[in-house]
């Protein structure tokens, strides 16, 4: 197996995964993940370019199944050169078994760097859960505040339409509609009314998340049909909901009205 | 046969009492042909919306083929009206966004008649009345004279024994107006009871039988030519 530049000659390439260790690397030498390796299709002593700076591919690194497998690792002084922020470490991975962690790795690390903030994987997933707990139960604190809203304008909409056909609507009973008859018909329309409503919300919504969502938050964001049902659902209980009290003043709408000219 | 018996109406405005039908009792039999006069705020249309079982009275009953129409409650009354009563209107009211046909669909539609059947019918009452080329288009795209014929084939759809006109004439100039009375006529003659409210005494006089109202009560019945007091 041959040797690999930068590395000491007894550490196979292969080993790099398990321990991690690397005790040289020039400053024109850089690691790069198995993701990394295959979409650039970079092989050992091939030249990469990041930043504006060469670098000679010391490994390509084997499958991990981590997000190191989409990095590419260099000198820690080159990085810093690159970046230029000057001599600051962002972060410093480091892997320990579980009973070290119980034995007090985190509070020796802070002891050693007491400027560093020491958080465990554990920590890091629980506040991760925690984040994405608190944005679902706002997405559902935002969602029923628009179908309130929504639910209000309707509504809304709904009683000035009973109050704008209301000489129809006595038309309709002095020729023998029941109030039944006029409880569903309003109770229809508020029906095709949803229909309508949830299947434009879907289309303009997953039109706006799939152009915005990769501009705004940087992530591509695919169609899910599965929403639509959730959309009309949501939709049409909420319009037949919010229409239920116009349609039934619509019933006691007074017949007299259609013969107030006499 | 039409039948009130001593019914009042009243009001409570503003914390007195205002009568507007005062203990009237009338007899309207099946094949008559009434016209009801009046001045403004006499009680006119309150007589027409009781007659039409879409205002209760104070005290009295009204009867309808005998049966005591606010005896039932509102669906009953509303089926009643389908069956047994045919309206027209001083103003139409058309559908707007209804054609013609779709118009006069209506009362077949709520008679629960299938929609082939309510399309000839519909049909065929408005070539009845001189309409058949009209019978796509909208209340808007129809003249008043027109607009009162289809109101007129709407007033048959369910082929109603009682007729009950709001000012049938009110909207129309002299001619159509003549025509539309001679379609009330036709329509009496043929074993209908048609009871109208107009101001018009030309109008009036083509009834058999004409009632004036004042302050509540029948003051006049008109026979033929003169004014018999029944007061």
């Amino acid at each position: 197996m041959a040797a690999i530049p930068g590395l000491t000659p007894e550490q196979p390439r292969e080993t790099l995964v398990r321990t991690r260790v690397i005790d040289n690397l020039s400053d024109r030498e850089a690691l790069v993940g198995a993701d990394v390796g295959v979409f650039l299709g970079l092989k050992p002593h091939d030249t990469v370019s990041v930043m504006g700076k060469s670098f000679t591919v010391a490994a390509v690194l084997p499958q991990t199944g981590t997000v190191d497998d989409s990095r590419v690792f260099a000198h820690l002084h080159t990085v810093q050169q690159l970046a230029k922020k000057g001599a600051v470490i962002n972060v410093i991975e480091i892997v320990g078994c579980c009973d070290q962690i119980s034995k007090g790795l985190a509070p020796k690390i802070n002891g050693l760097l007491p400027e560093a903030k020491v958080v465990t994987i554990a920590q890091v997933v629980d506040t991760q859960i925690k984040t994405n707990r608190m944005m679902s139960n706002l997405s559902m604190v935002f969602l029923a505040v628009i179908v309130l809203v929504g639910g209000a304008s309707i509504a809304n909409y709904m009683y000035g339409n009973v109050h704008e056909r209301r000489r129809e609507i006595g038309t309709l009973m002095a020729l023998g509609a029941g109030s039944g008859f006029v409880l569903r018909m309003f109770l229809l329309k508020a029906l095709l009314l949803g229909i309508a409503g949830g299947a434009a919300e879907y289309v303009l919504g997953t039109a706006l998340a799939v152009v915005l969502g990769p501009k705004l938050a940087g992530i591509r964001v695919l169609p899910m049909p599965t929403l639509m049902i959730w959309a009309m659902v949501i939709s049409v209980i909420t319009a037949v909901v919010a229409s239920y009290f116009p349609a039934r003043r619509a019933t006691r709408v007074d017949p007299c009205s259609t013969l107030q000219e006499v | 046969m039409l039948k009130m018996e001593t019914v009042t109406k009243a009001y409570n405005h503003r914390g007195s009492t205002v009568t507007v039908l005062s203990d009237l009792s009338v007899e309207i039999p099946r094949g008559d042909f009434v016209s009801i006069v009046g001045p403004s705020g006499s009680g006119k249309s309150t007589l027409l919306l009781m007659l039409g079982g879409m205002l209760s009275p104070s005290s009295g009953r009204i009867l309808l083929d005998g049966d005591s129409l606010y005896h039932l409650d509102s669906n009953q009354r509303a089926s009643l009206r389908r069956d047994k009563i045919g309206f027209v209107f001083q103003t139409f009211n058309l559908v707007p966004y209804l054609s013609a046909l779709e118009n006069v669909q209506v009362p077949l539609f709520l008679g629960g008649m299938n929609e082939p059947d309510q399309m000839e019918r519909a049909a065929g009452l408005l070539e009845r009345l001189g309409l058949g080329d009209r019978l796509g288009h909208k209340p808007s795209e129809l003249s008043v004279g027109q607009q009162q014929r289809v109101a007129l084939a709407r007033m048959l759809a369910n082929d109603p024994s009682v007729i009950l006109a709001d000012e049938p004439t009110g909207s129309l100039d002299p001619e159509t107006s003549a025509q539309a009375i001679g379609f009330l006529e036709q329509v009496n003659r043929e074993g209908r009871t048609v009871v109208m409210v107009t101001h018009d005494p030309q109008v009036a006089g083509r009834a058999l039988r004409t009632f004036r109202l004042d302050s509540g009560r029948i003051t006049y019945e008109r026979l033929g030519r003169g004014f018999v007091s029944v007061a």
